[in-house]
């Protein structure tokens, strides 16, 4: 993979939506800026994310796991479960520190549709972003899951190695590390 | 049990392919120019937080109270958001360390101040990654992960 990435992004009429805490949310928006995206939602905790998911049609939504008591995993659960179409389905990112024991399974089953663990960094970043506009895994109700169906391989981005028909596609892709998702491809 | 099954659309791929916006080449310099316009900030931030788990871990070497184990906890969960961005990626990685062993101590009600304060040692070896190279700094990450697996197992 060229070190030079190719391709455009246009993320000028995204409406994206932050949850982070004050600490982090100012990196946040500079990144968002950068990217592109004009005037990003800015949302410090649960309630007013999810006042927002009411308000505006979203096209994505970036959480940082770390605000207190996993109201992060509450938020995306909630949203889930609501009938605020078409939010309830908008893909949602999760950006980790560390994830407290008492925590982990509700992180799990919150119905994120992905996880990226700190340290992150802007390329990261957009690549997951660019990762999940390409994603298209059905959305699953379950009694104890809501969200994007957990059950994909982990193949690397959607149109890379291994996604072709053809039998050399897939061998390549055999050949190939599996991906490891803090990696970066862009 | 019922399974419902959906398939909606994904509205971020209707916006982010249509014609103009950036170069994601130009979209990452352009994140990073942002970053870059508080990177002192951010990095006297990231001194001032270190500063505070030094303190507060010399004062939780007997007997923490659960505030200040979990203020040790806020802290480094702090250091972790801003070390990576601004090239400080095993800083960040010590601090998530710290943040394990910490999580483990709190939940299985004891405390161990070496393995605490051998992460606090760290952290102030990877804050400046100039006076190490960097397989030395990968050798403290390694190490510090050794000690949290190895006491808290």
């Amino acid at each position: 993979m060229s070190d030079a990435p190719k391709g455009r992004v246009n993320l000028e009429k995204a409406a994206v939506l932050l949850l982070s805490p004050q600490t982090g949310m100012e990196l946040l928006v500079r990144v968002f800026h950068g990217f592109g995206v004009r005037q990003p939602y800015r949302c410090f905790n649960k309630a007013e994310a999810m006042e927002k998911c009411r308000e505006a049609d979203l096209d994505i939504i970036v959480c940082d796991g770390s605000l207190p008591e996993g109201e992060t995993y509450d938020f995306i659960s909630e949203l889930r479960r609501s009938d605020i179409e078409p939010n309830r389905y908008v893909p949602v990112m999760v950006i980790q520190g560390h994830t407290p024991k008492d925590q982990i399974q509700k992180a799990r089953d919150c119905g994120a549709n992905f996880v990226v663990a700190k340290p992150i960094t802007p390329r990261l970043l957009l690549e997951r972003i660019l990762w999940i506009a390409q994603e298209s895994r059905p959305f699953i109700e379950l009694d104890g899951y809501v969200g994007p169906d957990r059950r994909f391989q982990n193949l690397g981005p959607p149109g890379g190695p291994g996604t072709g028909r053809r039998r050399t596609d897939r061998a390549e892709a055999a050949a190939k590390p599996a991906v490891d998702p803090q990696e970066s491809i862009i | 049990m019922t399974v419902i099954t959906r398939r909606p659309e994904n509205r971020l791929s209707k916006v982010i392919w249509v014609p103009g916006g950036k170069t994601i080449a130009q979209a990452l310099d352009d994140a990073q120019a942002n970053l870059e316009e508080i990177r002192l900030e951010s990095l006297g931030v990231l001194r001032a937080k270190l500063e505070e788990i030094q303190a507060l871990g010399r004062k939780s070497e007997k007997e923490p109270t659960a505030d200040d184990i979990q203020g040790l906890y806020n802290l480094s969960s702090e250091v972790l958001d801003i070390a990576g961005l601004f090239g400080l990626p095993e800083l960040g990685h010590a601090a998530f360390s710290l943040c394990e062993l910490l999580d483990r101590l709190k939940s299985r009600k004891t405390w161990n101040w070496p393995a605490v304060q051998v992460h606090l040692h760290g952290l102030l070896v990877l804050a400046d990654p100039d006076k190490t190279p960097p397989e030395g700094r990968q050798t403290v990450v390694d190490g510090l992960r050794q000690v949290c697996a190895r006491v808290a197992r």
